[in-house]
């Protein structure tokens, strides 16, 4: 059971320490989070072993290098939500570590923490703490930021009084808590080995607002603290998992929006969490549409606090029907599991103290547990406590409809059909195609001795037509080798063009829409100034453009990916014909197949850009004030649309090129080691049969070809019998992982 | 409601039926007692209190609170997405109000609404004492705030404790006049919430320093509303629920705005019964008094452009105002002048006529005010004999001193009289000038 006391240093990596075991949901009957793909993982990491040893050095080389990807994988999943609504002590709960992360009544944490369980450790520290770095805080410092850098892009001089606010403050405030030691530290970081509760509270917390901001020792960094990077011991998960605890949004003090959003990007999958008590806001719901955009699919929602429900059994199901209908609403088609609970219970469960107990039978809400009937009611008393069985029974429910459990099987779920499965997935087909191509070549090869030693026993060729025969062979096979490497260069040049073109297909789709939605915001504005009824406040409406450019965005990048598919296709009947020179029976790598685009889409991130026309109201009111007639609003507002999505334009396009041609470069690089590992394995048979003709050449030149070795015919069969075995144990991963894409099944809550 | 206001509201309301009653065939009378009326019913409505706050942020709650008791029937309010009005009736009312204007619901309880109404606001009144002191405008979170805002005097903004002022809220507030921050309270619900005083001290400490300049106060109340159990009732009257200070601060906020509104209200109703008492009669007069009348306009006009030309100053165009005035009472109803040598005397004295306006144009704006006084003054007095109705002569009096009692033009001529007699110099306020109030601007009236 996890009790983690004050002061009392936390496990590190290396040693499984007090609070990190799975010992509180085992109790559930549940493994460690992810471990379903943990397992596949570890199978395919035996199979790339068991493979480098039957392939030639070309393929031995993809298979380290994809084992090496394999090892280094981590699942990563942000937390993301409002202010206030128990990101931290939903990652405690989620970690089984009441204490791990600070938290508090007030907005409380600042920086973006990473916490990084069953990874190695640079240095083998356990926490690092990275400050900004000189111009990261001049830029917040002295102009707020990017929302100071797009509200001078819309009205130049423009100074908002709000931020100027929260920008001093922030400045005295760093001030009064590092004095003059804070200039050093920009660019720099903290470093240390062990975690102490309490070392978090320096950097990663906004402490105090009106105390003595010199004598707390709570927040002392946290202003200029960008990142915390903790390593942990492995925790409750099986699978390596970066869990990110983020800043809340919407938070009035909004400078380092920015920062936060950049560091979601490369989030696997994301936890939004909402409370019961206003569950789904506009705020929310914008949140989730950013979500949305950046990993289609990859959200989980947690209401939590059910526990602020005043009669849970009764509230929660009309909460749970409010979020799906308006999820249903809002993203059609999309599966995104919702689980309640309240991340208070979960904690309290995994350290049910005195204290714990008093506070937890203060409300109300706890009658739940014997609405579910997991605890008969009047077993449900502060007094029953003192009975260790109720204990035992109540620590059970209160675990059971914290959502906690529920929750882990749905992270397991998700991480099923995260990045981290599609890469598993990529690997295990490669392995398969090498594995089958190593597994042909092998029965040829081992056909070929048959008929030799066959031919041996029945008339004796001489050695010197052998000879012959076989310095022609390997003349065959130089220049088929020579030819893969041309022809490789070549599609490679192809590939490049293909994308090029492609793209500028796709930036030029992109511009248009924009275009087409500049001119129309254009015409709309000046249509309601003409009308006299200027408006008080104008907004631009960038939900539509971002809208319509993800359809643009999915509509070509699709098409793109079809193009790049169908070029490979074409380009492995080509290589067949090369290799079927020197191999007739090889079996060779498949044409990636058609049934499914297996190019995996790239994040639209771009769109979640947070542009100049997406500042509120206030901005535009003097925006509009200094023009002086509607075509002039008109014009400037057509001409800001476009240079503000501009950058979003590019970075669109950039991204998809980026993926277009790692893929291309990836799987034409497999396509080409498993033909460079044939050509391989038959230049080292014929080696080898040279050997054994030189070896005749000489004295006994005219004598009967040498006898084939039974050791080299055993050798071969049992290579043949372990490709066997790996290709079957490969499809059966395939197949495995193939299910976690397709499982779309009910969420118990 | 306040004594101040209750007395105004009295004197308002005799004030209306004496005219009502004299039935005087006359536009300028009607038109007055319609606007005494349409005062009166802005006077007699409590200031407004509205409650905003996003979705479930306690809004009703706190409607809960304010009332007290368990008055507000839950079922209307939690099952509606428009505006719901309290206010202060002496039996419970429920009105529904359509696009086809208000309905009043008596075949129903107060806990269901007819179906298939397209309701734009519901209102109830209840016989609540509390409710004289304000009402209560429960708002849905999805509504437009601008437009709830307008016809409110007090605003609260509803937060929950846990997850007190987000961006999305400030920037809603952010939108509102400045008058909504001097008038409005941030009241921080469900802090029952809180697990200790720490943690409430922290809160509160929060939004002060995050809230500033926006609101008159921050408050943190437990929204006892219903279906809390006897826990949480326990536990919140451990530390109090808050709400007494909230009413506590809502009700010295609705009595100053009472305040402020009948010191307002007065100088309105002084503005309408004068114009009122200018036009009195206007019609009604025969034509020889009509002729008399405007002699005397001619005269007291050719005076005042002597003040316009600049070829005469203040003092002396109102001695002779006040000359010419006595003369033509005088001939319209003998022997009710007595003293004019004694005042044009004291005007005399009176030398640049250093209790009149300073400025030029408050003084001709004096001037032509006093002129028209006296015009409506000599009206009555011609109407002893020149009126085509000889007997509404009594019932004219009875307008004139009921509209002179509203304007306070009793106190006017008073005031004037003690700078004549006095000659003590200016008016107490001599920079506030003369308003459209007449001799009120000058401080005359006090």
């Amino acid at each position: 059971m996890g009790e983690v006391h004050q002061g009392e240093a936390l496990a590190l990596s290396g040693g499984a320490g007090p609070g990190l075991g799975t010992g509180a949901f085992a109790q559930q009957g549940l493994g460690g989070i992810g471990a379903p793909l943990q397992a596949l993982r570890q199978q395919l990491l035996g199979c790339g072993h068991a493979l480098a040893s039957v392939l030639e050095p070309a393929g031995q080389g993809l298979v380290n290098e994809a084992s090496r990807i394999l090892e280094q994988q981590v699942c990563k999943i942000a937390v993301v939500g409002q202010i206030k609504s128990g990101k931290s002590s939903f990652i405690n709960a989620l970690v089984q570590n009441p204490t791990l992360l600070p938290t508090d009544v007030t907005p409380w944490t600042t920086a973006v923490t990473n916490l990084h369980f069953g990874q190695a450790a640079p240095g083998n520290y356990a926490a690092i703490f990275q400050f900004f770095s000189e111009g990261e805080w001049q830029g917040l410092a002295e102009g707020g930021g990017r929302i100071r850098e797009l509200t001078q892009r819309l009205v130049p001089g423009f100074e908002p009084e709000l931020l100027r606010h929260h920008v001093d403050a922030l400045k005295r405030r760093a001030g009064a808590r590092l004095g003059s030691e804070y200039g050093q530290l920009l660019g720099r970081a903290h470093y240390f080995s062990a975690i102490q509760t309490d070392l978090l509270r320096h950097y990663v917390c906004s402490g105090d607002f009106s105390i003595d901001a010199s004598a707390a020792t709570a927040g002392k960094y946290s202003d200029i603290t960008k990142t915390a990077d903790l390593y942990c011991a492995r925790g409750p998960f099986e699978y390596p998992v970066t869990v990110t605890d983020t800043p809340g949004t919407n938070d009035p003090f909004h400078i380092r929006d920015e920062i936060t959003r950049r560091s979601l990007e490369a989030a696997d999958l994301y936890i939004v969490v909402l409370t019961a008590r206003q569950p789904l806001s506009e705020s929310d719901v914008s949140l989730l549409r950013l979500m949305h955009g950046l990993n289609r699919e990859r959200i989980i929602v947690f209401v939590n606090r059910i526990d602020d429900l005043a009669d849970v059994g009764r509230d929660l199901g009309q909460v749970l029907t409010f979020v799906e209908g308006k999820l249903k609403e809002e993203f059609p088609g999309a599966h995104i599991p919702i689980v309640a609970g309240s991340a208070w219970w979960a904690s309290s469960a995994l350290n049910l103290d005195a204290h714990a107990l008093d506070r937890l039978f203060e409300r109300r809400s706890l009658g739940y547990l014997g609405q579910m009937g997991l605890v008969p009611y009047d077993e449900l008393v502060r007094h029953a406590m003192d009975y260790a069985a109720h204990r035992d029974r109540f620590r059970k429910a209160l675990l059971t409809t914290s959502g906690l459990p529920a929750m882990h099987r749905a992270v397991t779920q998700l991480m099923g059909s995260s990045q981290a499965a599609q890469c598993l997935g990529q690997i295990a087909r490669c392995f398969s195609e090498i594995a089958s191509a190593s597994e042909s070549a092998t029965r040829s090869e081992l056909g070929s001795l048959t008929v030799q030693q066959r031919s041996a026993a029945t008339a004796s060729p001489r050695s010197h037509d052998q000879l012959l025969q076989l310095e022609q062979e390997a003349r065959v096979l130089n220049e088929v080798g020579l030819q893969i490497g041309e022809s490789g260069r070549n599609i490679e040049a192809q590939l490049a063009d293909l994308i090029h073109e492609e793209m500028s297909e796709l930036r030029a789709s992109l511009q248009r829409a924009v275009d087409r939605h500049a001119s129309l915001e254009r015409d709309v504005l000046v249509d309601t100034l003409r009308r006299g009824r200027a408006p008080k406040v104008w907004m631009h409406e960038g939900v539509d453009l971002r809208r319509r450019l993800a359809e643009v965005f999915r509509m070509g990048f699709e098409r793109a990916g079809a193009r790049v598919l169908d070029f490979q296709r074409r380009v492995a009947p080509e290589l067949h014909q090369v290799l079927k020179l020197v191999a007739p029976d090889a079996k060779l790598p498949a044409a990636p197949g058609a049934q499914r685009l297996e190019i995996p889409m790239p994040a639209v991130a771009p769109l979640s850009r947070f542009v100049a026309l997406d500042l509120d109201g206030t901005w535009w009111s003097a925006f509009l004030r200094g023009r002086p007639s509607p075509s002039a609003c008109g014009a400037q507002i057509e001409a800001l649309i476009k240079s503000e999505f501009q950058t979003v334009v590019d970075e669109l396009v950039r991204s998809a090129e980026w993926a277009l041609s790692a893929y291309g470069a990836t799987t034409t690089k497999w396509s080409f080691g498993i033909c460079i590992n044939i050509v391989q394995a038959l230049e080292r048979r014929r080696e080898q049969l040279a050997r054994n003709y030189n070896s005749l050449k000489g004295p006994g030149a005219g004598a009967p070809a040498p006898s084939v070795q039974p050791e080299q015919v055993k050798v071969l069969t049992d290579r043949l019998q372990r490709c066997n075995a790996l290709n079957h144990q490969l499809e059966a991963v395939t197949r495995e992982i193939a299910k976690g894409f397709a499982i779309t099944s009910e969420f118990a809550i | 409601m306040n004594e101040a206001m209750v007395r105004l509201l009295a004197r308002v309301e005799n004030a209306r039926s004496q005219l009502a009653a004299a039935k005087l065939p006359d536009k300028a009378v009607t038109y007055c007692i319609n606007g005494l009326e349409r005062m009166e019913r802005v006077l007699a409505r409590a200031p407004r209190v509205a409650i905003l706050g996003e979705f479930n942020s306690g809004k009703t709650s706190v409607a809960d609170l304010l009332l007290g008791n368990d008055l507000l029937p839950t079922g209307v309010v939690a099952n509606t997405h428009v505006p719901v009005l309290i206010r202060y009736s002496g039996s419970m009312t429920l009105f529904a109000v359509t696009q086809n204007g208000r309905q009043r619901l008596t075949d129903y309880g107060p806990d269901e609404l007819p179906s298939g109404l397209e309701l734009r606001s519901i209102e109830i009144g209840l016989p609540s004492d509390r409710l004289l002191s304000f009402q209560i405008l429960d708002t849905p979170s999805v509504a437009e705030i601008s437009d709830v805002v307008g016809d409110a005097e007090i605003l609260i903004w509803c937060t929950v404790a846990t997850r007190a002022w987000t961006e999305s809220e400030r920037a809603a507030w952010a939108a509102l006049p400045r008058r909504c921050w001097r008038n409005g309270f941030l009241v921080a619900t469900h802090r029952d919430s809180l697990q200790d005083a720490t943690d409430l001290t922290k809160i509160e400490q929060r939004l002060r320093a995050v809230t500033a300049p926006m609101f008159r106060d921050v408050l943190l109340v437990s929204a006892a509303g219903k279906g809390e159990d006897d826990a949480q009732a326990e536990a919140s009257s451990v530390v109090g629920t808050g709400a007494e200070a909230l009413i506590a601060h809502v009700e010295a906020l609705a009595d100053e705005i009472t305040e402020r509104r009948a010191h307002k209200a007065e100088k309105i109703i002084r503005r309408l019964a004068r114009l009122t008492f200018h036009h009195l009669a206007a019609e009604q007069l025969k034509k020889e008094a009509t002729t008399q009348l405007k002699d005397w306009e001619a005269r007291s006009n050719a005076l005042l452009d002597d003040l316009e030309q600049g070829t005469a100053s203040l003092s002396v165009v109102i001695e002779k105002l006040l000359r010419e005035f006595a003369i033509a009472v005088e001939e319209a109803r003998p022997g009710s002048v007595q003293r004019q040598s004694t005042s044009r005397e004291l005007v005399a004295t009176n030398g640049n006529g250093g209790g009149w306006p300073l400025r030029a144009a408050a003084g001709k704006r004096f001037a032509r005010l006093l002129a028209a006084d006296l015009t409506a003054l000599l009206r009555i007095e011609l109407a002893h004999w020149g009126l085509r109705d000889p007997a509404k002569d009594v019932d004219y009096r009875m307008a004139r001193s009921v509209l002179m009692q509203l304007a306070d033009l009793g106190g006017a001529f008073d005031a004037l009289g003690q700078i004549l007699l006095s000659g003590r110099g200016r008016p107490a306020a001599p920079s506030a000038g003369i308003g459209t109030n007449g001799y009120g601007g000058t401080g005359l009236l006090h």
